[in-house]
């Protein structure tokens, strides 16, 4: 199977070097616009929770190995200081060192381990920090895949949808999707985009009253990019209205029927 | 008639060389070369000369430039005795079969590694060290096989909701590529090139807690401590 799919791709490869291009603007207008678009993900950060099954599977793994393992010099020396405190019971204590005696025990030592614990702050972002339910903030729902959506003006009405361009005459699909990252979020989010290909597409009519320059309509293809480095706030472009970083599950509240079908066909669920 | 002919000719050369030589030392007086001043001391002595010749019809030889002597003489060949180049080479020779031998000697030891060896003082309280063995109940026992039944099936369900998932990926991803070949040949073979900057992917997480903002690590000390083994 790698052989042939390997065989092929290079017969593309040759195929890409020998036909000389067309003129590219001559080519692509046809009756559809061709319109690149950005999916912008942010991975997950932190690990999501376990699941009950998950905790269950967790602690049998830690029971079975507490079981196998041997005894830590922790443990050795509980069991020391319990032999010594019953010969002080006994009377015997002279012939035990003083100073022995006097050293912090094993017990002394877990209760201020705990203590230390409890005066300790994590600095996980907590539900207090706003940015948590700020649904324009990156650092939001930090175990989840985040995607950017955008409130774009199409035609007349301003609707939810991925941030796209219109393919322009020179550029390939890939650069026109490029250039969109840096006209919607400015130059402090870098972004590594997945291969050359769009990862899928979509099409709409345009409505017939709007149909200008021979154009029925428009063919929407998807680029897969994933954020890498955040330098500062992301800045919006003049041609975006408002932004929001959704999670998957909230994505269909935001998208008409057709388009959100057509986005869960490549996205890759975290759940 | 000859004289008549030539010397103007000559003499125009010459004036131009001069000129030449004077700006070439004006150019570059820094570096190498004469200073300005020889070089109009030249050219005026040059030119006396010239009226010299002028005068007595002395035809003048031209300049020539002889080619570069970069060449040394040969060094003659050092004559030494056989008896000390073969005690050099016996000399050598020992002292590879000294390396040889040594590293014969060693070959069947390996180098330790440290963290796989039990230490010593571990092996010797062993039986201190023994977990006394709790009997499992039989209910146990059977909660266990139970959960790792139930393990086995929740990550064969993971697994392939995964496949499925990644089959969609693809079909999606050669549909659009399909449809983008009917709009455009030109984009579609720049869309199935392949990415030479996306392998190697990295990337990181997720992991157990989010990193903290603006973090100023502490420069720590260390030591080395790896043995050294020839």
């Amino acid at each position: 199977m790698a052989f042939v799919l390997r065989g092929s791709a290079r017969a593309l490869q040759a195929a890409a070097h020998h036909i000389t291009p067309r003129s590219m603007s001559s080519v692509a207008a046809g009756k559809w616009q061709i319109v690149g678009s950005a999916c912008i993900t942010r991975p997950p950060v932190v690990c999501p929770p376990m699941t009950p099954l998950e905790q269950q599977y967790s602690e049998m793994i830690t029971a079975i190995e507490e079981e196998n393992s041997l005894k830590s010099d922790h443990e050795i020396r509980a069991e020391q200081d319990r032999i010594n405190l019953e010969i002080m019971k006994t009377g015997e204590a002279d012939e035990l060192d003083l100073e022995e005696a006097s050293k912090q025990t094993a017990i002394e030592f877990e209760d201020s381990c705990l203590e230390e614990l409890k005066s300790f702050k994590t600095t996980h972002l907590d539900k207090v920090n706003p940015e948590v339910k700020d649904v324009k903030s990156i650092n939001r729902a930090l175990e989840r895949s985040l995607v950017l959506v955008v409130k774009q003006k199409l035609g007349t009405s301003e609707e939810w949808v991925f941030p796209h361009t219109p393919w322009q005459p020179g550029e390939t699909l890939r650069q026109t999707c490029e250039r969109l990252v840096q006209e919607t979020c400015g130059n402090d989010l870098k972004v590594k985009f997945l291969g050359n290909a769009p990862c899928g597409f979509y099409k709409y009519k345009y409505p017939k009253t709007v149909r200008k320059e021979g154009f029925i309509g428009a063919k929407v293809f998807f680029y897969k990019c994933q954020v890498r480095n955040k330098d500062g706030p992301i800045t919006p472009g003049t041609n975006i209205v408002d932004h929001q970083w959704l999670t998957q599950d909230e994505l269909d509240t935001r998208f008409k029927q057709s388009y959100a079908k057509s986005i869960s066909k490549f996205l890759v669920s975290d759940r | 008639m000859l004289e008549a002919n030539c010397r103007p000719q000559k003499l125009a050369e010459l004036n131009m060389l001069f000129q030449v030589i004077a700006l070439a030392n004006h150019n570059n007086n820094d570096t190498a070369g004469l200073p300005p001043e020889t070089a109009l001391g030249m050219a005026q002595s040059l030119r006396n000369t010239l009226n010299l010749s002028h005068r007595l019809c002395v035809s003048i030889p031209m300049v020539v430039l002889t080619q570069g002597l970069g060449a040394e003489p040969l060094k003659k060949k050092k004559r030494i005795d056989p008896m000390i180049i073969r005690q050099k080479e016996e000399r050598r020779k020992k002292k590879i079969e000294k390396m040889i031998r040594r590293l014969e000697k060693n070959a069947g030891q390996l180098k330790p590694i440290d963290e796989l060896e039990v230490p010593h003082a571990l092996m010797q309280q062993m039986d201190i060290r023994k977990r006394q063995e709790v009997p499992i109940s039989e209910e146990v026992a059977e909660q266990r096989a139970q959960l790792a039944k139930q393990w086995c099936h929740y990550k064969f369900e993971q697994h392939q909701v995964e496949v499925t998932m990644l089959k969609k990926i693809m079909v999606a991803r050669d549909q659009a590529l399909e449809e983008l070949r009917q709009e455009s040949e030109d984009l579609w073979l720049e869309a199935i090139q392949v990415d030479p900057a996306l392998l190697p992917f990295r990337a990181k997480g997720p992991v157990a807690t989010p990193p903290i903002k603006d973090y100023d690590t502490p420069d720590g000390e260390y030591y080395n401590i790896t043995k050294k083994w020839d």
